[in-house]
């Protein structure tokens, strides 16, 4: 399998920040994996995803998508890959059916192929009935799941998912679950973070815990478990490597 | 095609934020409707609104009646004899005066007829002896001076009292002129045996006729509160547009739409020069509104109606070049600021300081020297100087074009720094 995301030597500080967000971290994702990138709150999740997505520049590393260098082609690893952001990255005023037909005109898709992907989407998404219903009249099961769909108009080969089931619930969870499963069966990779464990342990290939900026396990989630002793269950994995300390 | 896209995007936003529209489109409206009506007593002629001037004539003879006669004719003043159904008196002028029920009282002394033909009188005999005429008077005369009072309300204004007592000052002269020649008249004629009076024309021989410094028909206008008002205020209502602009830039950045425009490839800026467009587009809808209610709805209130000019190319590049400045500097508010409540503030305070110095509020030419100086920075003042040699003074393309190109200058600054700023906010 080839190398869909390749990290190395990734660091990055926030302009004043006395603390490095992430620090040092090296990781290949191979092309078709389901990959789980988790960590307590200010782990670094989040400012990896932003590097990844050309939304903020490394303070040192090298990251490359599809062997496109983001430091020098963010453009053309912005085509590559779909960005599923952890808020709701829609306009409420506009209706979802005019939400998914402006971003897929941004992205270049003809009229004709758009109109038939937000049908389509729409439909497996549950959400063929609320075509021209607001998105600001929408519950947050509804929002989620329109925002994971103008990330997907355009096809891309990976996909980036911040905490995507967040507060939502377990019917939405789950649906929004199993579409990943199926995206993934059809080829598409998949970088996901989530602060529910059982659901990683479940969905993921692989996973990486990270902390403190540093990544301090990675491998499939039976490499994890069966590396840890005594230990049956990632959650408690979890607990004992980033300690019961609360985080902000 | 993306620029397109989000052309229409904009447009439906817009469209469903009534309370954005009504800000955008009726505020101004009733704006410019206001301010004509409130501004019209002051810019109208006196002859249309007369300054009531109560008036004690305590001389009962001529000069009284002459300076009342005087004050009826100015057309400035309405002279108004009695208060509360009485006849005026010196201690009721005073007491009206003060509690502000006029603003302006004049008492005509006992005797001032009197006293002022003995002064001319003397006066003359001695021109007239020096001449070796009439009879040579040995002793020395001492002149009574006649004191007219003026009282003024105490929250009169420097600049009222001033004009008031100029023209004022003018009838006296004028009536002490008169007496003179009368005299003089009579004097001569005893000196030379002549019993006949000589007739005195009064006409004045020096008059002063005003008239435009431009011969084109509408530089004929008068300017009034309509003519000042329209330009002035939709000028005004086009640089607020940086309030819904910039609001709308930071809603985009707090809902998250703005987010993934980030991601997706090249679409952030087009979707911004969109954005542009379409504020653009609305200040110039604002602006051609704001002008039909001056043409065709302030009249219906008695307002007079605003006059457009004849030259309509240099209006259009004049008001596209307007509305690119307005917009930059919105573009450039929301560009810099992060929450609505800052964009807000700094947004409506610095139109208003804007406005202030460029001459919307007072004219730049009753401004202190260093405040006429400063107006030069406003692009407010830019855009009304612009405009109103297109409106009043007909200018042609090539004498706004100073102002047109200051105003898209403006608009490129601002777009540059603007983009600075969001590729600083980017990359943190």
């Amino acid at each position: 399998m080839s190398i869909a995301i390749s990290i190395e030597n990734l660091v990055h500080r926030y302009k004043d920040a006395e603390q490095v967000a992430v620090n040092d971290i090296t990781l290949e994702i191979k092309e078709g994996e389901i990959f789980g990138l988790l960590g307590p709150n200010g782990a670094g999740k989040t400012t990896t995803i932003s590097i990844l997505s050309s939304l903020i520049k490394p303070t040192q590393g090298k990251v490359s998508i599809h062997g496109f260098d983001l430091a020098q082609q963010s453009d053309e690893s912005k085509k590559v890959i779909g960005v599923v952001p952890q808020e709701i990255a829609l306009y409420p005023t506009l209706t979802s059916k005019e939400n998914l037909d402006f971003f897929g005109s941004m992205y270049g898709i003809q009229k004709n192929n758009l109109k038939e992907k937000i049908n389509h989407y729409l439909h497996i998404f549950g959400l063929e009935n609320t075509g021209n219903k607001r998105v600001e009249q929408f519950s947050g099961g509804m929002k989620r799941r329109l925002n994971l769909i103008a990330s997907l108009l355009h096809d891309p080969k990976v996909l980036i998912l911040d905490e995507p089931t967040a507060s939502v619930d377990v019917q939405s969870r789950n649906m929004i679950i199993e579409f990943l499963r199926e995206l993934n069966k059809k080829g598409t990779t998949i970088l996901y973070t989530s602060h529910y464990l059982e659901e990683a342990e479940n969905l993921c290939t692989k996973i990486a815990i990270i902390d403190d900026g540093k990544i301090i396990i990675q491998g499939s989630p039976q490499q994890i478990i069966g590396s840890q002793p005594g230990f049956d269950n990632l959650e408690n994995i979890f607990l004992r490597l980033t300690g019961k300390k609360l985080r902000d | 095609m993306r620029f397109l896209v989000t052309i229409k995007k904009e447009c439906l936003i817009l469209l469903r934020d009534k309370a954005g529209l009504a800000i955008l489109f009726v505020m101004p409206l009733l704006l410019i409707t206001i301010m004509s009506l409130i501004q019209d007593a002051p810019f109208k002629d006196y002859k249309e609104n007369k300054i009531p001037i109560v008036y004690v004539d305590n001389d009962k003879d001529s000069l009284g009646s002459i300076i009342k006669k005087g004050l009826i004719n100015s057309g400035i003043f309405s002279v108004i004899t009695e208060i509360n159904e009485e006849t005026a008196s010196d201690e009721s002028i005073k007491q009206a005066v003060a509690k502000g029920d006029f603003r302006l009282g004049i008492i005509i002394p006992e005797g001032a007829t009197n006293t002022m033909n003995k002064n001319v009188e003397n006066r003359v005999g001695k021109m007239l002896a020096g001449f070796g005429m009439g009879k040579k008077d040995s002793t020395v005369f001492q002149p009574d001076s006649i004191q007219l009072i003026i009282l003024f309300d105490p929250a009169a204004k420097i600049a009222f009292r001033s004009s008031v007592s100029s023209a004022l000052d003018k009838f006296i002269t004028r009536t002490e002129m008169e007496t003179m020649l009368r005299i003089f008249s009579q004097k001569l004629g005893e000196a030379s045996g002549i019993k006949q009076e000589a007739s005195i024309e009064s006409r004045p021989l020096i008059t002063l006729k005003e008239i435009q410094a431009n011969d084109s028909k509408v530089a004929e206008l008068l300017t009034n509160s309509v003519q000042h008002n329209v330009p002035a205020w939709a000028i005004f209502a086009m640089f607020y547009i940086v309030i819904p602009l910039a609001s709308s830039m930071i809603k985009e950045r707090e809902e998250g739409s703005a987010l993934r425009l980030l991601l997706i490839p090249g679409s952030y800026m087009t979707s911004l020069y969109g954005k542009i467009f379409i504020y653009t587009a609305v200040c110039l809808i604002q602006f051609f509104l704001m002008m039909l209610v001056g043409i065709y709805f302030l009249p219906l209130l008695g307002l007079p109606a605003f006059e457009i000019g004849t030259n309509f190319i240099a209006l259009m590049l004049m008001v596209i070049a307007c509305a690119l400045a307005a917009t930059g500097y919105g573009f450039m508010v929301g560009s810099i600021f992060n929450s609505h409540h800052q964009a807000m503030v700094f947004g409506s305070v610095s139109v208003v300081i804007l406005a202030a110095i460029g001459g919307v509020l007072v004219p730049v030419y009753v401004m202190p020297g260093i405040m006429q100086s400063i107006s030069i920075i406003s692009p407010l003042n830019w855009s009304l100087n612009g405009l109103n040699n297109v409106f009043l003074r007909q200018t042609n393309l090539s004498e706004i074009l100073p102002d047109i190109l200051r105003l898209t200058g403006f608009f490129v600054l601002m777009i540059l720094l603007s983009v600075k700023f969001n590729q600083m906010k980017k990359y943190k």
